[in-house]
């Protein structure tokens, strides 16, 4: 089984709100903008992301109190779920870039990583090392650089 | 706790009030359970009350209920003994069935091999002509070229009949003949039709039922050779193929007829090794049982079989799934009373479209022989993204009159607020005096439902 395998939702149809968020993400992780969802009978689902950086630091910037501000931390959940192992850089204060891997869930030898989709710091581990922990959980928070 | 038990904790691989139903059964045999769920039902009773919860997924069924490599890992990571299917989602593919043996885990419900034989209706069919279950009166094969061998198979079979094209399906290629007169310019007319449309002019002629009832037989069957049937069922009011209401036993059907094809069916089901609980479905019509399909899980009308003959019918699964011998013969299971089953849906009364939202007031029928199967509860969310069904009314009583009669007032004790139900159809089938008078057909509900409406 591949991890990104489970992470690209199938079309069949209009996606759901959270198929969309996912699609969204997994785009800003692969620094692209645009996707194009197709099936075998001619429907298109076209899908154009402003990052979510950017917006976020958008936020950040028009806002006094930058820090006090949660509204532009970045939940990082689990893609899968399993039982989640932590690496070294889930702890708070830790700096993290796009494609950072803060843990695993693992089911037996299937490992699947969890990434971070910004540069930013971690300011929270919500999730709990060696836990069962479901799918869509939430396992830290990044609060975005400002650029 | 048995030290022979092939598993302890059981995965519940379903929702809503088969995945409570089930997860009691289990707590009442001393198993553990574990309640894998979408993100839409995480406010669950059951996934609230199991042993062991886990969402597998987010709310589209592909992604979770019906994700069969995510069910096994996650029956892995929770240590799971055995998997229950419940009814739907991934309660008969046999692949999924066969995977999961193949994982080492138990599968609560029969073989592969069972479900793949009773999935395809040709071999069904063919494997119940062959253990004597009787099917629709027909060519058994297809129509010969001559048209008085033809006619002669028509009169043994008796007007009115239908002739099918055999590479036919859904509802085309097919017409109804109801004399002698009019059957070879129908046979050549189809069989040309066929040709055009599938490629095959292949025929076969069946007796054409027009208003046959709906009658099902329950079966358990043990693996020690033990196959019991739990008497019949008659689900006839239905609504584009979906049952509404369902009774046991079948109004008006002689005891000892009951019993004849139940002698049938679990005959076949001993030929076929089958195991588990089934149902055999029927169309029934002036004394005639026709074999239609067989549904090798539990059935959402399963309770009312409960009420009447007092066997816990998903605890059976779990113990035949364990390996358990059926400690009942069939002498023992006795027949009694009548029971009626509504089926609650969050539907519109007059669209019959789903109406999902919070529920806000939920205020439950009581009293002798009223049960109630749900998992809704005060404040939880009917969710748009599965079947519309929220619970199940069950009255039991002494005779018919007296089940009916619990029902209405079980039905009017019955408060349900910030969704729409179809309680006020139930209340009004129940006052419709063919009804009341018992046997109606399979298309009685949309007739009637057709007198009903304005338009």
């Amino acid at each position: 089984m591949n991890a990104v395998e489970n992470q690209v939702p199938e079309f069949e149809g209009i996606p759901s709100a959270e198929d969309l968020a996912r699609i969204a993400d997994l785009l800003i992780e692969a620094g692209l903008e645009t996707i194009e969802l197709s099936d075998g009978k001619g429907a298109r689902c076209f899908m154009r992301v402003t990052s979510s950086v950017a917006k976020s630091d958008k936020q950040v910037a028009e806002n006094v109190t930058p820090v006090e501000d949660l509204s532009s931390r970045i939940a990082v959940s689990a893609p899968y779920f399993g039982t989640l192992v932590l690496t070294e850089l889930a702890k708070v204060g830790t700096s993290v870039q796009p494609g950072d891997v803060v843990a695993q869930m693992r089911i037996g030898a299937l490992q699947i990583p969890v990434l971070v989709p910004v540069t930013g710091t971690i300011v929270d581990v919500a999730g709990e090392d060696g836990a069962l922990t479901g799918y869509g959980a939430p396992v830290v928070q990044v609060e975005p650089t400002s650029r | 706790m048995n030290e022979m038990q092939r598993f302890k904790r059981v995965l519940i691989a379903n929702r809503g009030e088969i995945a409570l139903r089930i997860q009691r059964a289990c707590r009442q045999l001393g198993l553990e359970t574990v309640a894998v769920y979408s993100e839409a039902d995480a406010d669950s009773r059951h996934v609230r009350e199991a042993d062991v919860s886990l969402c597998i997924g987010p709310a589209a069924a592909s992604k979770s209920y019906l994700d069969r490599d995510g069910l096994l890992l996650a029956a892995k990571v929770t240590g799971a003994g055995a998997i229950h299917p419940g009814y739907g989602f991934l309660s008969e593919n046999a692949d999924f069935a066969d995977a999961v043996e193949a994982a080492g885990l138990t599968f609560i419900g029969p073989t592969g091999d069972s479900i793949r034989m009773m999935g395809d209706k040709i071999t069904a069919k063919r494997a119940m002509r062959e253990a004597g279950v009787p099917c629709v009166p027909g060519s058994d094969g297809p129509l010969p070229a001559s048209a008085e061998e033809v006619r002669a198979i028509a009169l043994e079979v008796g007007f009115p009949v239908i002739v099918k094209a055999s590479g036919g399906g859904g509802g085309r290629g097919m017409r109804v003949v109801h004399g002698g007169d009019e059957l070879e310019n129908a046979v050549a007319l189809t069989a040309k039709e066929a040709q055009q449309a599938f490629g095959n002019p292949t025929l076969y002629l069946e007796k054409y039922m027009q208003k046959p009832r709906h009658v099902e037989i329950q079966v358990l069957c043990d693996t020690h050779g033990t196959a019991l049937w739990l008497g019949a069922r008659d689900c006839s009011l239905q609504r584009r193929h979906q049952k509404v209401l369902e009774e046991a036993p079948a109004p008006g059907i002689p005891p000892e007829t009951i019993a004849g094809i139940g002698e049938r069916c679990v005959q076949a089901c001993r030929q076929i090794g089958y195991r588990g609980a089934g149902t055999f479905e029927f169309l029934y019509e002036d004394g005639i049982f026709a074999f239609i399909e067989m549904n090798t899980r539990v059935q959402v009308e399963h309770p009312i079989t409960e009420e009447t003959t007092g066997i816990d019918i998903v605890a059976q699964q779990i113990r035949i799934a364990q390996g358990e011998t059926l400690d009942l013969r069939q002498n023992d299971i006795l027949m009694q009373g009548h029971a009626i089953e509504c089926r609650l849906n969050a539907e519109d009364a007059a669209t019959f479209m789903p109406s999902p939202g919070t529920v806000t007031r939920w205020d439950l029928p009581g009293g002798p022989g009223i049960r109630v199967d749900t998992h809704v509860v005060s404040n939880y969310t009917v969710q748009p993204y599965y079947d519309s069904l929220i619970g199940k009314i069950i009255s039991y009583g002494a005779t018919r009159e007296q089940a009916i009669a619990r029902m209405r007032v079980a039905l009017a004790e019955m408060r349900v607020e910030g969704i729409s139900t179809n309680i006020a159809l139930h209340q009004a089938l129940l006052a419709d005096p063919q009804f009341q008078e018992g046997g109606v057909d399979i298309h009685h509900l949309e007739r009637w439902l057709a007198e009903r409406s304005p338009s």
